[in-house]
Parts: C-alpha cells; sequence; structure tokens
C-alpha cells in the first residue's frame, strides 16, 4: 500500500479521492492552479502544491509541473482520477518513467482502449463478445456504408473512434430507398 | 498540523455554514469552533485529549486580525519575483558554488537569481526587473510551488 500519492484532478474529483485515502490511511497531495486556490479539496489537503495559472493547458494538463510536484512531495504513485490527463497514455508513460506508479491502466491499455477500432479488434481477439458492426472505420464509399448498415441490422449507431463521450453518437434509421 | 493548514481550515469554517469542524490525523485532533457572530475558535488538542471533555480555548475574535496579520508578512513591499514552475530551489549554479545573488546584490532584468530544478532538468530563473535584492525567500533545496515569492527586489 502507498504511504503518500499525489492526487491530478480538481474539484469534487480530487475531493473523493482525498476521502478514500484517507480511510485507507494514505497522504493525498492536491495539485491546484490559481483560479483553484480558494477551493475546498485544496484547503482540506494533507499537502497542496501550485502547479499553475488558471487556464487548464498551464496546470491541470501540465505534465512537467504535475510529476516536479510529485517529485518534490515525495509521492509515491499519481492519480490522475477521471478527465484531464486519465485516458492519456502519454502521461501514464512519463509518470512511470520518472519512477513513480500510475494509478490506472497501463500505458498500452489506454492506448488499445482509447481508439475504438484497436479496442474492438483487442476484444475480438480475447474471446470477448462483440456486437455487430463494422470491422474496422467505416469506408468513405456511401454504398459501401449502406451495405454494412444492412447486414448489421438498423437501427445503427455512427461512434467516433476517439471520442470518450456518448455526444458523439449518432442513431441512424433506414432511408427508403 | 502545521500553521499553514491551521489558517486554511479556520477560513473554511468560518466561509461556510459549518459551527463546528473536527479533524483527527495522525499527528492530533484539532476542533474549530465558530461562535457567535462569524468569529472562529481554535481548539488543537494532543492525541491523549478526550474528545467530549476538551474545553474549546477561548480565542475568539482575536483569531481573524491575527490570520491577517500573519498573510500580510508573506507579501512584503517591492517587486516579487515569483516561481514560474513547480520544482526544486538552488541559490548556485552547482552544490559549492558561489550563490547567484546575496541581500543587496544589483540585478539587472535577466540576470540569472536562482536556479529551479524540475523532471531533472535546471532552469535559471531570472530577474524580471532591475534593482537590489532586499529579501531571499526561499532555502536551497527548498521545494516550491508556481507563483511562489523567490525574492525581493526594490
Amino acid at each position: 500500500m502507498f504511504k503518500k500519492i499525489l492526487v491530478a484532478n480538481r474539484g469534487e474529483i480530487a475531493l473523493r479521492i482525498q476521502r478514500a485515502c484517507r480511510e485507507l490511511g494514505i497522504k493525498a497531495v492536491m495539485v491546484y492552479s490559481e483560479a483553484d486556490k480558494e477551493a475546498k479539496y485544496v484547503k482540506l489537503a494533507d499537502e497542496a502544491v501550485c502547479i499553475g495559472p488558471g487556464p487548464s493547458a498551464q496546470s491541470y494538463l501540465n505534465m512537467p509541473a504535475i510529476i516536479s510536484a510529485a517529485e518534490v512531495t515525495d509521492a509515491e504513485a499519481i492519480h490522475p482520477g477521471y478527465g484531464f490527463l486519465s485516458e492519456n497514455a502519454d502521461f501514464a508513460e512519463r509518470v512511470e518513467k520518472s519512477g513513480f506508479q500510475f494509478i490506472g491502466p497501463t500505458p498500452e491499455s489506454i492506448r488499445i482502449m482509447g481508439d475504438k477500432v484497436s479496442a474492438k479488434q483487442a476484444m475480438i481477439k480475447a474471446g470477448v463478445p462483440c456486437v455487430p458492426g463494422s470491422d474496422g472505420e467505416l469506408p468513405d464509399d456511401p454504398t459501401q456504408i449502406r451495405a454494412i448498415a444492412k447486414r448489421v441490422g438498423y437501427p445503427v449507431i455512427i461512434k467516433a473512434a476517439a471520442a470518450a463521450v456518448v455526444a458523439a453518437c449518432a442513431w441512424c434509421t433506414p432511408r427508403l430507398h | 498540523m502545521d500553521l499553514r493548514k491551521l489558517k486554511t481550515l479556520i477560513d473554511l469554517v468560518s466561509e461556510s455554514n459549518v459551527s463546528e469542524l473536527e479533524i483527527t490525523e495522525a499527528e492530533g485532533k484539532v476542533r474549530i469552533v465558530k461562535s457567535g457572530a462569524g468569529a472562529v475558535a481554535a481548539a488543537p488538542m494532543m492525541m491523549a485529549a478526550s474528545v467530549a471533555a476538551a474545553p474549546v480555548a477561548a480565542v475568539t475574535a482575536p483569531a481573524a486580525p491575527a490570520v491577517e496579520a500573519a498573510a500580510a508578512v508573506a507579501e512584503p513591499a517591492g517587486h516579487a519575483v515569483k516561481s514560474p514552475m513547480v520544482g526544486t530551489f538552488y541559490r548556485a549554479a552547482s552544490p559549492g558554488a558561489a550563490a547567484f545573488v546575496q541581500v543587496g546584490s544589483q540585478v539587472k532584468e535577466g540576470d540569472t537569481l536562482c536556479i529551479i530544478e524540475a523532471m531533472k532538468i535546471l532552469n535559471e530563473i531570472d530577474a524580471d526587473k532591475s534593482g537590489t535584492i532586499t529579501q531571499v525567500l526561499c532555502e536551497n533545496g527548498q521545494a516550491v510551488e508556481y507563483g511562489q515569492p523567490l525574492f525581493i527586489i526594490e
């Protein structure tokens, strides 16, 4: 079990992880942007490190700042929470290369499962039952797409390869021709 | 529990609708009770102290002004050179070398003041204003965070 971890997230996500750590007897270091200085999760923290200004690109998405904060506070692992860098395989890799443990999947798993096409291929290979669909990316030719949809059976859903949100799905019903 | 954390906890209680907050940690216990109109009293207790029987220290009204005074000290006059990153603060280019600047040193804009090590990279921090160094606010080897004042130039 870790003695001290760093939480690379903000708000209620950080607060939740902090609470879980406290129950487990683990010290949790919070990182925060200048805009979150007065936030509850910072004030309740065992330790807190300001990592950058308000915009998240310079703070919560700033990998060197977060890893550096783990270095100066002697944290053993980094918990990314969800959102921000949690599904970033490069971040997971840099965390591990810097000598910390990444609390989450391995960089390889993030890479495979982040892309829906490679995720599905990996699942089929592992023998996980998948719903019928295209074998990979859709072709550009609409006739071919219609043929795939017909084979799968309407209604079908079209989904982006990389988006994590359900909002990126489109529900399609057949056109009559 | 250090003073900085105690102060933030007191602020937290003052701003909230919570009238009493008790926190137990490995190092001990602290109980903060809000009494009257916004005044806050903090009663640090040792591990052995029983929770229910612990008396609340009679530091009511003076608590808030004392905290403000402490904050005022942290921001002295002059221009503060702030840390642009999280890392470890070093006053010299290498161990044993002379410090870049001392209190009383004359600096020009662009002069190196210190080094901050982040992810094994040594970053030179330059003066963003010309003048005289009147204060060095960090110790050699100390961890610094983003925005933390490092030097005062006047």
